[in-house]
Parts: structure tokens; sequence; C-alpha cells
């Protein structure tokens, strides 16, 4: 799993500036947001990336990203947003990936990789949001209720 | 479906639909295309006595013939802003011409295209959007007026998305005789597509929706038809127009293609092991497939993502695997079902599924690699549609939540609150006696003029408190102010609470002032005592408006601590996750250090 | 043939820049003009019409609080305006009886100004309840956020502290 994470490591910078350059795309708040401050949060996310292609660590992701929804929801995000936000950080992975890297049999399986660790992080989003759910409905049949 | 003529270098084709939504009766959108001169508009027309319909079309003739009469004369920018503004000047001189128009106007979004190169010009709310390569980006920036307060750092986008009138226009076609346009310009690729709309498919449907739907529909016009379906299905409380350009096929490279081709057609080929797959997984027994048999289990909810599947890698888009997903999780969710149900339902099938590839690797590696990556692509964009049915229930629930939070607490009471200064006070001369008898037979008429009902009596004690301070200085214990409280007492902050209130001063004051202009006076006593009437009345009207605003106060003052609360908590968890991000590259380094 | 002559909005439209402060405020029309379109419109009723609601008056009201203007400065503004309009009236119009029409008209003007900012407070007031509603859950899941970052800090400090304490 290391060498995919080194792999990643090398197409990281690039994928950085993509990201930046397609952050309306990704949200289009994101548009009004100074560059430098974008790139910041972006890294912070590709930290993540990489480390989970290291390690496969899913309780420190899901950790990640359950801060990371929280805040994000916090901010006026919808749902619907977050899962996107995510979704096109990892599209843009595989985009650059399938770019610069060297056509070949090494490179099919750091795409399926980089493909089954996009799941995993759409699948934990879910999660963290149908928890959330529950939670609010358990608040709102409290106060029905009393 | 209208094909372009060729000045855009490529071949265009365009498609649009409007619908007057599941709540208005009346649709005051309208759409233009003109492929002959590559114009496309979209206007949402707005206005009192229903005229808004009037708006949009008007604009839309002048704006096309304003293009047509100077297609060579001018460059694209200034053609397009010049007609605009036409189009403008048009409606606002009807408007005035013409009682019955007065105040309609219209917002307008449009799109001038040349040799791949596309002009979009807009006024108002209504947006245009680009998808290229797959992604959805807005191209226009509304003229709201929370809009332009963020865009000049007056608010924040969180604070703009609560404002209370985050929907105000603060420029539209018809308000003024010019318009102020904003225009940009974009390059395009073939296989690209625009989308120009009004607001109601942005204010109805969402951002990531729009992306998928505009990404999976085979054409234009497929295109603007599933846009509306969309917007109604997010409640259509609008008129909604989509107008959608599509700009020539797109260029895939042959291996691509091929590749595509070969997956779709690698799974489509199994998809009897699939479905064999499904039912070994006792797919049939999830609580989800409860009224279903076994075999009619596995041929709808296996069958129908295999077929979901096989048409998005084909096309390479997500539509299909959406469109299950998302019926799949609202029905289930909506019936009370909880998630984790759903949740191993969704496993089961990716096992099936991966099971299917494990057997494609037996015979090629390659295929099988790929196939998997697509396969879970796919399978994301069911999991992006199930968020999308949990965040319609989340905020269904959240609605929940502040109606019973709203019931709940005390609603603030606009009496309790400090007296305010008699709003735009004046001096006025004590009345001569002849002007004081007008006023007395005015009173006396206008008391005898008002209607029964339950309205009766407060009307008449505001008739008796305008007439006493009428008849006395200002800052007297007869001040109108003074009456307004007095008469109104405690009430509770709503517009039900209000509205009766409201409705007795309008009363008192169309029967009092009526009743001075039908006495028998001379019609410059009458004119003295109207004018004293009429200041007064409208004084109490006035007052009773900043009792109201200032017993609002409370409530606002409370939200403001609230919202600047969640920013120092959110600042608070931003940096404790740079500390956090710092400390993993930390323990990373050491880690790395020691290998 | 003779042009008709000027109706009495016509007539009092003429005072606006008197009335009006009308001095370059870029997008944004003078203060108080919104009651002075809305006594134009009045004026152009017949008295066969029926008045309704005034959109445009509502429309204007709503663009004005929007901007930021406050709830007091909008009604002193029209308190203002209507004000320099009776006096405009009373000097330019000969006719007492046109002059009772105006008076009539400027009284509705300024009533409706204030009815919608009264509805559009309580509108603010409902929606800013519900906001702050939201804030709060905000607040609380920001707050679990906050706990997790805690716990997650503690570890990875303690995991620092031994792998310098190894190396």
């Amino acid at each position: 799993m290391a060498r995919h994470a080194r792999t990643f490591a090398t197409i990281r910078p690039e994928v950085l500036e993509r990201l930046v350059d397609v952050r309306g795309s990704i949200d289009h708040t994101l548009s009004g947001v100074p560059s430098h401050l974008i790139r910041q949060e972006f890294d912070a996310v590709l930290d993540r990336m990489e480390a989970y292609l290291s390690d496969q660590d899913v309780d420190r992701y899901r950790s990640f990203a359950t801060r990371w929804v929280a805040f994000r929801l916090g901010e006026g995000f919808s749902p619907e947003n977050l899962i996107h936000s995510v979704v096109a950080i990892g599209d843009v992975v595989l985009e650059v990936g399938r770019r610069r890297l060297t056509p070949g049999p090494d490179t099919s399986e750091f795409v399926r990789e980089v493909a089954r660790m996009n799941f995993a992080a759409a699948r934990i989003i879910v999660e963290i949001l149908a928890a959330e759910l529950e939670t609010m409905r358990r608040s709102a049949g409290r106060s029905q209720t009393s | 479906m209208s094909a372009g003529r060729q000045p855009a270098g490529f071949q265009v084709s365009a498609g649009g639909e409007t619908h007057p939504g599941h709540v208005r009766n009346k649709n005051e959108d309208c759409f233009l295309t003109d492929p002959e001169i590559g114009l496309y508009l979209v206007l949402d027309g707005m206005g009192g006595h229903m005229a808004g319909d009037v708006a949009s079309a008007r604009a839309r003739e002048v704006i096309r013939a304003e293009v047509r009469a100077n297609l060579r004369r001018k460059p694209p920018p200034t053609l397009l802003e010049d007609a605009i503004n036409a189009g403008s000047a048009a409606v606002h001189a009807d408007a005035r011409r013409n009682r019955d128009l007065t105040g309609m106007g219209t917002t307008v979004v449009g799109c001038f295209l040349t040799e791949r190169h596309a002009v979009i010009a807009h006024v108002g709310d209504s947006r245009a959007y680009l998808l290229h390569e797959g992604r959805l980006r807005l191209l226009t920036r509304d003229h709201t007026v929370v809009a332009e307060l963020v865009a000049r750092n007056a608010l924040s986008v969180a604070e703009a998305q609560v404002h209370p009138y985050k929907s105000v226009l603060s420029r539209n076609l018809g308000g003024r005789p010019d318009a102020k346009v904003d225009l940009s310009e974009i390059d395009l690729q073939p296989g690209d597509r625009l989308l120009l709309c009004s607001d109601g498919l942005s204010g109805f449907a969402s951002h990531e929706a729009m992306e998928q739907v505009l990404a999976g529909a085979e054409d234009a016009e497929r295109a603007a038809a599933d846009l509306i379906e969309l917007a109604l299905r997010g409640g259509g409380g609008d008129n909604v127009t989509a107008l959608v350009v599509d700009c020539g096929p797109e260029v895939v490279a042959e291996s691509t293609q091929e590749l595509r081709t070969g997956v779709a057609t690698a799974w489509w080929s199994r998809r009897e092991m699939f479905r064999r797959e499904a039912r070994a997984r006792r797919v049939h027994e999830s609580p989800i497939c409860a009224v279903l048999s076994p075999d009619e289990a596995v041929a709808i909810v296996a069958g129908n993502l295999c077929e979901a599947i096989y048409h998005d890698l084909e096309q390479s888009a997500g539509l299909h695997v959406w469109t299950f997903a998302e019926n799949l999780a609202s029905g289930w969710l909506d019936q009370g079902g909880d998630y984790p149900v759903l949740r191993d339902l969704l496993d089961r099938l990716r096992e099936s599924a991966l099971a299917v590839i494990v057997e494609v690797a037996t015979v090629d590696a390659r295929m099988a690699i790929a196939l998997e990556t697509s396969i879970l692509r796919a399978l994301i964009v069911a999991e992006m549609a199930v968020a999308g049915a949990i965040g319609e229930r989340m905020r269904r629930t959240e609605e929940l939540l502040v109606t019973q939070h709203t019931r709940e607490t005390t609603a603030p009471t606009f009496a309790d609150e400090k007296t305010i200064p008699f709003t735009g006070a004046h001096k006025i001369e004590p009345a001569s006696p002849v002007v004081v008898a007008c006023l007395e037979r005015a009173r006396s008429t206008g008391l005898a003029g008002l209607p029964g009902g339950d309205s009766a009596p407060q009307a008449a004690a505001c008739i008796d408190a305008a007439h006493r301070a009428a008849l006395h200085d200002v800052g007297s214990e007869h001040d109108p102010m003074t009456a307004v409280r007095e008469l109104f007492g405690s009430r509770v902050m709503s517009e039900s609470a209000l509205r009766p209130l409201l409705e007795s001063l309008d009363v008192a004051r169309s029967e009092h002032l009526r009743a001075v202009q039908v006495q028998k006076d001379d019609p410059a006593i009458r004119a003295a005592a109207l004018r004293r009437l009429a200041s007064i009345h409208q004084g109490m009207m006035g007052a009773l408006a900043l009792v109201v605003a200032e017993s609002a106060q409370a409530v606002a003052d409370q939200f403001r601590i609230a919202t600047v609360r969640t920013a120092r908590l959110r600042a608070e968890v931003g940096r404790t996750e740079a500390r956090l991000s710092r400390l993993e590259r930390d323990l990373a380094g050491i880690v790395e250090r020691r290998r | 043939m003779s042009a008709a002559p000027p109706s009495l909005a016509d007539r009092v439209a003429v005072l606006r820049d008197e009335v009006l402060a009308t001095a370059d405020t870029s997008e944004r029309e003078p203060p108080g003009s919104e009651v002075f379109d809305a006594v134009l419109r009045n004026l152009s009723l017949s008295s066969e019409t029926a008045p309704g609601l005034d959109l445009a008056l509502h429309d204007a009201v709503a663009r004005r609080l929007a901007w930021g203007d406050t709830e007091a400065k909008v009604l002193a503004d029209a308190s203002e305006v209507c004000r320099r309009l009776l006096a405009a009236a009373q000097r330019a119009l000969r006719d007492p009886a046109d002059e009772l029409l105006v008076v009539a008209a400027v009284a509705e003007a300024a009533s409706a100004a204030a009815r919608i900012v009264a509805i559009l407070v309580l509108g603010r007031v409902a929606r800013e309840r519900a906001a702050q509603l939201r804030e709060e859950m905000a607040q609380e899941r920001l707050g679990h956020a906050l706990e997790r970052q805690r716990e997650e800090l503690a570890r990875l400090e303690e995991a620092v502290a031994r792998a310098h304490g190894r190396s």
C-alpha cells in the first residue's frame, strides 16, 4: 500500500494546483476565496488521502471526516455539497493520475486504489450524515412528545 | 430541438422548456432560441397585477429585434449589452404608459454564440452555467441585494444564506430605462453544455443534482425536460425555465471509447452472474424487499441496478444509477426505514458486483481493474444519491425542529418596549375655530361610516384618538404614539396578531379622511383639516411600525450573539484542525526518518 | 388640436426634484422616493379602481431594508418626503380640491409604507428565530467536532512523545 502513497505523492503538487484551478466546480462558494486559503484546505484533505493510501486506517479517516463534516455543516453547507466536494476532489486525483502517470499495470492499479479510497470516503460521509439525521429525528421526536 | 447555424465553429443544438410550477397560476417566464443568429435567452418576469409575463415577452422581442438589426455593426459584447438595455427601456416605458403594468419588470440571462466563443449577459437572478468535462460551473453572480453585499464584504456567505431579504433583487429590466448588464465571455470546447435558467430551477434543485442530470442527458432537449422535472420534484414553488445549448459532440479518444464499450460489454455479458450472486447474498431477505418475492426482489432490485450500471458505463454518465439509488433511498426512508438497512442492501449488491469482477480477473486482469474502477465510480454515484435523500430528510427534520422551537418559545410582545418618540413629529398650530368645527363634524361622519365587524370598535377608537390629537398640540397627553400604545396593548409578535390592528388603522384613516372631504365647508378649510388629520393618521401607522421594529430588535440581538458564538467555535475548530495536521506531519516525519 | 391638460399626477410629478434629495446615490434611488412614486400611482388611480397591495412600493421598501437601511430610517425618510410634498403641493396647486386629493394620496402612501415595514419586520423576526435555532444546531455539531479533535490531539501528542522518546 505504501507504494500507492508514494505514487500519490509524486502527483500531489499537480493535483493541488488543479484543485485550486477548478475550485469553483468543486464548490461554487470557493470561487471568491483567496487561493492561499483554499490551498491550505485542500492540502489538509490531500494529507488525509495520502495517509489513507499508506495505512488503510479507516478509523482515522472516519475521525477526520467526522470533524470535517461537522465543521462544514456548521458553516451552512448542504449534505449534497459535502459529498459532492469529497467526490470531486477524488475525481481530480483520478484525472491527474491518468494524465500524468505512464500507462501500464502500475498506473491501472493506482487508479483502482484511488477509486476504492474515493468510495470509502463517500460511504463514510453518508454514514456520518445518516447518524446526524438520526440525532435530529430523535430531537424532533422528543420535542413532539414533551 | 433547434439545430444551430455554424458561426459557432461546431454543431450547436439547443432545447428549452418552461413550466408554471406547482404553486403559481401563471407562467411569467419565457425563453428564446434563435440559432440563426446564435442568440439564446431566458427571462423571468415579475410585477404587480400579473404583468410579469408582459414584461418578459416584451423584453424578449425587443432584445431579439435589436440583435438582429445590429448583428454586423457591433462587437458581440456591445451588441448584447445594448440589446438588453433596449429591452429594459421598452419595459420601463410600457410600465409608465399603462397603469395596469405599473411595477412590471423582468430578469434576463442570455448568451450569444460566435466561433466557439460565448458572450454571457445577465440582469437579475436568472443564471448561466457551463458543464465542462462533467463538472458544472456557475458563470453568473445573482443580482440580489445580499449577493451585492457579500461581494463588497459587507456580509459573509453564511450570513447571506440566512438573510431575511436574500431573494430581493438589486437589478432588473424595467425598473429603470437602462439595466446595468453584467457581461462575461468564455471559450467553448466540443462536448460543453451551457445552461440558462430561471431561479425556479436553481432555487428548487441542488447544484449536484443539476450536474448529474446535465451530464447524463443524451441531448439538449432531454436535458431541459429532465431539469424541469427535477425542479418540480424539488417542490416546484415557482415558474421554472431551462434552456440547454450543446456545443457539438464530445471528442473521445478511440482507445478510451473502446475501453468504455469493452467495460460495459464485460459487465452486461455477466448480468446473470450478478443476479445469481445477489440471490446468494440474500438480497431478497432485506426488509426493503419485504413486499417482493425472492425472484421479484432479485429481478427488480438487482436487475435494475445491473441495467443502470450498464447504461452509465456505456455513456460514461451517472444518471441511471443516481435515479435507481435515489428512488431506493427515498422510498425506504419515507416509510420510516433506517439507514443501516439501506446500507446493508447496498453492500450486498456491491459484493455481488465485486464477485463478478473477481470472475473477470480470471480471464482478463486488465479488464477486471478497469471494470472495478468503473463500477466503484457508479457506486459512488449511488452514495451521492443516498446522501441527497438523507440531506432532503435532514432539511425536513430541521424545518420541523424550527417550527417546534418557534411554537414553544415565548414570542416577544411589542408593547413591553420603551416609548419611541413620535416619528416626524412637527409642530402644528392650534386649529382655528372653523377648522375645529369641520373636524368635529368629520369625526361624527367618520364614526358613522365605519363598517361593522370585529374591527369596528378599534377603528372607532383610532378615529377618536386622531381627533383628540388634531385638536391639541403634539407632545400633549393626546400624542398619537401614546394612543397607539394604549389602543393596542400587549400583542404577540406575529402576523395574525398584527393584521387586525393594521386593518383598524387603515379603515379608520380611510373613513376619517373621506369624512373630511365630504363636508360642506370651503375647500381651503377642508384642506387644512385634512392636512392635520392625515399627518396624525400616518404618524399612528408609522408609530406602530416603529414599535414592532424595536421589539424585533431583541430577536435580532439574540441571533447576532448566536452567530458570533458560532463563528468563534468555527475558528477554534479550524485552529485545532491545523494543529492536528501539523502533529500528524511531525509524527509521519519521525516514522519516516526511523525507517 | 390642443394637447390634453396635464393630470394631477403629472403636476405633482414635476415637484420631484424639489421634494427628494436627488444627490447621486449610485444604483440606489433617493431616500423616500418609493413613497413619492407611490403617491403618484395613487393619484393616477381612478375612483373606480380599488387600490390593492402596491407591489412596487413593497419591493422598493424591501430593497431599502435589504440594503441595510433601518426601519426607523425608512419611516423617517417617508415622513420627511411626505412633509415636503405636502408643503410643495400647498404652494404649487391653486385649487384646494386638488390639494385635498394630494393630501389623501400622501396619507395613503405613507401609511402603506409603514404597514409594509411592519409586515416585513415580522417576516424578518420569524426568519431570525428560525436561523437562531440553526445556529444553535451548528454550535452543537461544532462542539462535537471539537471534542473529537481534542481526543485525537491527546492521542497524537502522546504518540509523538513516545516516538521522540524512542528515537
